[in-house]
């Protein structure tokens, strides 16, 4: 195998996941799988001009491929409607409650917010990152963030939030 | 759980099973689409030098400049002028008009030779007396023929230097053998072309093409 086989192998390995865990909530599952796969073959065309990290321009890249998906296909997927259909099924009785009671949190802010939140906790992107995903600056993406965290925190009941602010 | 990351981070949905599914399908996808434009470039500019092998990069090069005279000059523009370059000598117009049959060399890039277009390009073998004859007297009994002629390294070098005089450092060494073959007024080229290109020995053949109408070199080209 050639440098660039490893490197892309390496690519995929490490960020799959993040990449079809983000296009799962705007896409069903076989959609998504697709697009994930698409969005590597355009990394493999672009192996020698990749920034470094590689994941948001990932995500960015998967991000428009759903768009052109969505303009084709005319389907729209609710956000926190996906994240329910997705969450992993647990046996545990408290953590499906918990669960239950974060989707019901994030289901009362703007998908905007809620995408926020998804990016931060999920991919630890920093603002500047993320806002690029998001389409938005830095600053409004901040802004998206710390409301939406602000909200989940007291919706939740969780008096301390152990995160810290990226900004 | 009162940590608001790790309720958020708890509701990402399961990928392991699509991940496992997909990454052989996925991978080989990937690795089956043309990669990134430089790269299929220097193939092609491999492609297009073989003939003249080490001989045509060089030339290439210095002539860049002259052949992609734009001002936004990228990478591609560049490229893309050495590669024209190159196949304007390769293609170049000898006072007859016909089929210019290259032979491999030792070291040559052509698949047809046993070489690998890779980088570096080379480990293709020679072509041996015994199948420099049989080429010879083939193309000979093909259709349309009038005549095949052989040139030598020393006299590739020589039309190489009228070509190119301001690149006294390309040698003879990378000069291809070749064989001119002249034909009928009229004839269809192709079959020959294609016949040729299978023959054991034979690294590639091109039509002769008459010179171009707006040659780029035509500052440093001389009058034939």
């Amino acid at each position: 195998m050639d440098d660039s086989k490893a490197r892309l192998t390496a690519l995929y390995e490490k960020h799959y996941r993040s990449v079809l865990s983000y296009v799962l909530l705007r896409a069903d599952q076989e959609t998504a799988e697709d697009i994930a796969s698409e969005t590597f073959v355009i990394a493999w065309r672009k192996l020698g001009r990749l920034p470094e990290p590689p994941l948001p321009w990932l995500l960015g890249v998967a991000r428009n491929l759903v768009r052109t998906q969505r303009r084709t296909t005319a389907r729209r997927h609710n956000l926190v409607a996906r994240l329910a259909e997705l969450a992993p099924a647990d046996d545990v009785a408290e953590q499906v409650a918990e669960r239950q009671a974060a989707l019901t949190a994030l289901a009362e802010l703007s998908e905007l917010d809620a995408e926020a939140v998804l990016l931060a906790s999920w991919y630890g992107l920093t603002p500047a990152e993320a806002a690029k995903i998001a389409g938005c600056s830095a600053r409004t993406f901040n802004v998206r963030l710390h409301r939406a965290r602000r909200r989940l925190t007291y919706a939740l009941n969780l008096t301390q939030p152990t995160f810290l602010e990226q900004s | 759980m009162n940590d608001l990351n790790g309720l958020i981070t708890s509701l990402r949905p399961n990928t392991e099973d699509a991940y496992q599914r997909r990454r052989e399908a996925d991978l080989a996808r990937a690795f089956a689409t043309r990669r990134r434009r430089d790269f299929s470039l220097r193939l092609r500019l491999v492609a297009v030098a073989a003939p003249v092998a080490l001989a045509g990069i060089v030339a290439a090069v210095a002539l860049a400049p002259r052949a992609a005279p734009s001002p936004d000059h990228t990478a591609a523009t560049d490229q893309d002028g050495r590669a024209a370059s190159l196949r304007q000598f390769v293609l170049m117009s000898t006072k007859d008009l016909g089929v210019r049959v290259f032979l491999c060399k030792q070291d040559s890039p052509w698949p047809a030779c046993g070489g690998i277009m890779a980088d570096p390009p080379g480990k293709g073998r020679a072509i041996t007396e015994q199948q420099k004859a049989n080429v010879e007297r083939r193309l000979g009994e093909l259709p349309g023929v009038v005549r095949v002629t052989f040139e030598d390294q020393a006299g590739a070098l020589a039309r190489f230097r009228t070509f190119a005089p301001q690149m006294p450092d390309v040698g003879i060494k990378d000069m291809n053998e070749s064989f001119l073959v002249t034909m009928e007024p009229g004839a269809d080229y192709s079959p020959l072309i294609s016949r040729a290109k299978r023959m054991p020995g034979v690294a590639n053949a091109f039509k002769q093409a008459p010179a171009p109408q707006t040659p780029p070199l035509s500052t440093s080209r001389p009058a034939e």
